[in-house]
């Protein structure tokens, strides 16, 4: 018999790194269901494509750098990264944004400084912070919702993303937008009147409110989630008092 | 005079600037002398970082005429004693780069105490006269001993002893001196200890 | 009914209490050799006060107490001193240490104790100094010498005993065999401690895992028929920690840096609390010990009642330890005990446990994998601590901001260690800066007393020299003076004086 010297404690929690990454995959499922619910397949469309891409980035740049590039994926960190990302890109974006902008983000937001765990920054933000600055035209071509205008089926949303220019643009009006053009309405008003705010979408506002009281960190991921959060609380009396706004 | 000013109005800038400058500078020079702050030197500081063996390694004849070398721009890097952590504690203080230990005047080493072996000394009280910090006691004609809660390891006292009974042991060894290490960044986070047969069949 | 708070953090690993049948306690045999380190306490080393050949006696003293942070070490059973000298003991340095072995006899031959059965009627010091004379220091695991615990000093008025029976590591049920087997033991020793220290109440914590404990605890207290106060409290790691169960049963925090008695509290270990109540009473000093001996790797895991200086490879073979292979032995818990690197090293006060576990029951860690910030740490100190900040400034060994984030307020529990998804050996960073940081104010410490010591000589010489010119100048004038009044160069005339006495010598060869 040989004896081991290990330092205390000897006894550990269940608790992995690939444990903690997928807990944060399953909390982005409920906005994730609720962007496809309102804009058709697009984020899911996103998600998938932006995550192959970011694999294989891994794969290459820590097989290059030397390390196991089946530890690194395994640890589920890049699936995290290219979904926050992709959550947060429009959905219909051409392919070549995400491209970009998953690539930024493995390989300038996190692969450059020595990768998980010495990133600086969150990964994600890098890739959607240079999208954002570089192509703000296509990084602000939000579709419309559901009910505003028709969410396109998977074909149509393959073709828009891999061969944009084949679909006119489908961007409309967002409800902040709404608010800006407003003359002559009071909000209250405009609240209970015009489309984008009643049916479908009324019922969003909802629903997202809901998600901001029970899941607030989940309408955090998306800045459109976020601002609807915002509507709705701006229509809430008892949270007005409470801000005295 | 004022209307020579009111006329010349580049002549009453420079005037009212100059005044203003004097008025300033003097109310500046009185509060420098008034509210003058017994600073710590920085020689003092520097002295304060220095591990104060005392030894004479760095060529002055102590820490604290080494502090004050330093402080007129003498290099960081001289201090054995001090070693690595003494360079970076200087550097920081003094807003100098960090430089490597310069070999010239000794290497790091761990620390030590002097350890005279008592029925070889004879009484010369060489080490005592030589001891920078008095942490050797004795008379003339009697043995000596260390004080080794005072001795600084510095090893002056080595050289003068005619009949070399002094030795240097490490000072820190044992178990209450020992503290656990950092991990080490490395693949198997346990070490075998080989222990086998011999505990078995002692057993 | 008391309030029971709760503290910040904590972790609920897999207990593993009944693998070692708690309340279940059995003697080990005494073994052929006695290996008794003089140091099994928090202090100053015992000093051997016995010679190798000597004859000793159970309960005889074999090292002396060396000032007030030290205790005796008494021999556990009859025999022969054969050795002092260095040997391995249980240490997580691995290092050896001072130690008196003894050939034991098999006699079992021990001295006359003489008790005091009236401690009442004693005066706090006297049996302050008993406990000492009995070599009792915490039997916690500290070891922090009983005796010192019990002179707060009269600026600290203690108003609470509270005896802590968390036992809040997993697989330890050392103190819960001992409140289930010892309950009026523990309860008298609970008021002679109480006694001592003029505290006006008893309290003793035990937590809600160890109904029998509870139950037989209880039971003691009526039958002594005196007034102490049994709080029971929910089963979360580390609600042992004395700061920790301080907070859990009163509300109160410890200040950082302080000691409990600071807020009128004194917590002892239930252990201590019997061996008390044994060095009073029945005048014997401490020489055994209840140790838990557990884990897969036993066959035979139980509770038993050991000499201390009993080779730990001794106990485990009684235990009946099989294995190949690589075997990890740990002295205490699984959470806060450390890997024994030698078998040979005997028990000492401190062996609560000794745990031989396999490796499918507690794997060993995979290699540390870079921090995520999770902040699962955070969530987890029971210090409410930053523990990855701790990490963070440990590495870049940056102790102004381990100082800071309050590095010495760490417990050690290992709560954040646990939790770590990416397996980072955070305790051993803030052991090893702890250490550092003792080591380099120790080192100021010595430095600063260096110069003083190097600036007095300077002063003394600059004033021997000047007391020697001052003098010649004195002697000089003098003499010119002396001069001047005769009229004459005294150099004149000693120049004269020595040609006189060079004529002198020639004319007379």
């Amino acid at each position: 018999m040989s004896l081991l010297r290990v330092t205390s404690p000897h006894a550990s929690g269940q608790g992995q790194v690939s444990s903690v990454m997928r807990d944060v995959l399953i909390a982005t499922l409920p906005g994730v269901l609720i962007l496809t619910a309102y804009f058709g397949p697009g984020t899911l469309l996103n998600i998938v494509f932006g995550g192959l891409i970011a694999v294989a980035t891994e794969y290459a740049i820590t097989a290059l750098r030397g390390r196991d590039p089946r530890v690194a994926i395994s640890d589920l960190s890049i699936l995290v990264t290219s979904t926050l990302l992709c959550i947060a890109l429009p959905p219909y974006a051409p392919w070549w944004l995400i491209v970009i902008g998953v690539l930024t983000a493995v390989l300038l937001g996190k692969q450059v400084f020595g990768g998980l765990g010495y990133n600086p920054f969150n990964p994600a933000m890098v890739g959607y912070v240079v999208l954002l600055i570089s192509f703000p035209v296509q990084m602000s071509a939000w579709a419309s919702p559901r009910g505003l205008a028709e969410v396109p089926g998977l074909g149509d949303t393959l073709r828009h993303v891999f061969a944009p220019g084949t679909i006119d643009a489908v961007t409309a009006a967002t409800p902040l937008d709404l608010l800006r053009q407003n003359t002559g309405l009071l909000f209250e008003d405009l609240l209970t009147n015009s489309p984008e705010l009643t049916g479908w979408g009324g019922i969003g506002w909802f629903e997202v409110n809901l998600a901001f009281l029970r899941w607030r960190p989940l309408a955090v991921v998306s800045p459109d989630l976020y601002l609807a959060c915002a509507h709705r609380y701006a229509r809430c009396p008892r949270c007005l008092r409470a801000h005295r706004i | 005079m004022l209307a020579m000013l009111s006329d010349q109005p580049l002549l009453a800038a420079l005037t009212a600037l100059l005044g203003l400058g004097a008025t300033f500078g003097a109310l500046l020079g009185f509060a420098a002398i008034r509210f003058r702050v017994e600073g710590n030197p920085i020689s003092e500081q520097i002295n304060a970082l220095l591990p104060q063996t005392q030894c004479g390694q760095c060529g002055y004849p102590g820490c604290r005429p080494y502090s004050e070398a330093i402080a007129d721009g003498d290099s960081i890097n001289k201090c054995p004693p001090g070693g690595e952590e003494t360079i970076q504690a200087l550097a920081d203080l003094l807003d100098v780069e960090p430089q490597p230990l310069d070999a010239e005047h000794g290497v790091e080493k761990e620390p030590v105490v002097a350890w005279i072996r008592e029925d070889e000394c004879i009484g010369c009280t060489k080490c005592i006269q030589a001891c920078p910090v008095d942490a050797i006691l004795g008379a003339a004609k009697v043995m000596h001993t260390v004080i080794a809660d005072e001795c600084t390891g510095c090893d002056l006292c080595i050289e003068p002893c005619p009949v070399d009974c002094i030795d240097l042991i490490p000072r820190k060894e044992g178990i209450s001196f020992w503290h656990w290490s950092l991990p080490e960044d490395r693949a198997s986070r346990y070490d075998v200890i080989a222990t086998d047969a011999a505990t078995r069949d002692a057993a | 009914m008391r309030t029971i708070h709760d503290i910040h953090g904590g972790i609920h690993p897999p207990e593993r209490k009944a693998l070692s049948r708690p309340g279940d306690l059995q003697n080990a045999p005494i073994p052929p050799v006695l290996v008794l380190p003089v140091r099994q306490h928090l202090g100053v080393p015992a000093l051997p006060i016995v010679a190798v050949g000597d004859t000793v006696l159970g309960g005889q003293v074999l090292a002396e107490a060396q000032g007030v942070m030290s205790v005796p070490v008494h021999a556990p059973s009859s025999g022969t001193v054969v050795a002092i000298e260095s040997r391995p003991i249980a240490h997580a340095s691995g290092l050896a240490d001072q130690c008196i072995v003894i050939q034991t006899d098999g006699e079992d031959h021990w001295l006359a104790f003489e008790g005091v059965t009236s401690w009442r009627e004693r005066d706090p010091a006297t049996l302050v100094e008993r406990i000492r004379e009995a070599g009792i220091a915490g039997l916690g695991g500290a070891g922090f010498p009983t005796a010192v615990k019990l002179s707060p000093g009269p600026t600290r008025p203690i108003e609470t005993l509270l005896v802590n029976g968390t036992e809040c590591e997993p697989y330890i049920t050392a103190d819960d065999t001992l409140m289930q087997c010892r309950a009026d033991e523990l309860v008298e020793g609970a008021h002679i401690l109480a006694h001592i220290l003029s505290a006006d109440s008893i309290l003793i914590g035990i937590e809600d895992n160890k109904p029998d404990a509870i139950a037989r605890v209880q039971a003691a207290i009526s039958r002594a028929g005196v007034d102490v106060e049994l709080a029971t409290f929910p089963t979360k790691y580390p609600s042992g920690g004395e700061k920790q169960i301080i907070e859990i049963l009163t509300g109160q925090q410890v200040p950082s840096g302080g000691i409990p008695a600071d807020i009128g509290i004194v917590c002892v270990n239930p252990g201590t609390a019997v061996a008390t109540q044994q060095a009073i009473v029945d005048g014997k000093p401490l020489t055994h010990r209840i140790v838990t001996l557990t884990g897969e790797a036993l066959a035979a895991p139980q509770n038993v009642t050991a000499c201390l200086g009993t080779p730990i490879t001794q106990l485990l073979e009684h235990a009946e330890l099989s294995v190949d292979g690589q075997q990890r032995i740990i002295h205490g818990g699984p959470m806060m005990g450390f890997a024994v690197s030698d078998l040979n090293a005997p028990i000492t006060k401190i062996t609560n446990c000794l745990l031989a576990p396999t490796a499918t029951e507690l794997p060993l860690p995979d290699p540390a994998q870079p921090c995520i910030r999770c902040g699962h740490c955070a969530e987890a100190c029971p210090a409410s601590l930053l523990p990855q900040q701790l990490y963070w400034y440990a590495r870049a060994k940056d102790q102004e901001q381990l100082a800071e984030h309050r590095l010495f307020d760490c417990i050690e529990c290992g709560a954040c260690a646990y939790v770590c998804p990416s397996q980072i050996p955070l305790v051993q960073y803030y052991r090893a800066a702890k250490g550092q940081i003792r080591d380099s104010e120790q080192e100021k410490r010595r430095s600063d007393n260096s110069r003083e010591r190097f600036e007095a000589r300077q002063a003394r010489l600059e004033a021997e020299t000047a007391a020697r010119e001052a003098k010649r100048a004195a002697r000089k004038a003098a003499a010119q003076s002396q001069a001047a009044e005769n009229g004459s160069d005294p150099i004149q005339e000693a120049i004269e004086r020595a040609k006189a006495r060079k004529a002198e010598q020639e004319a007379n060869p």
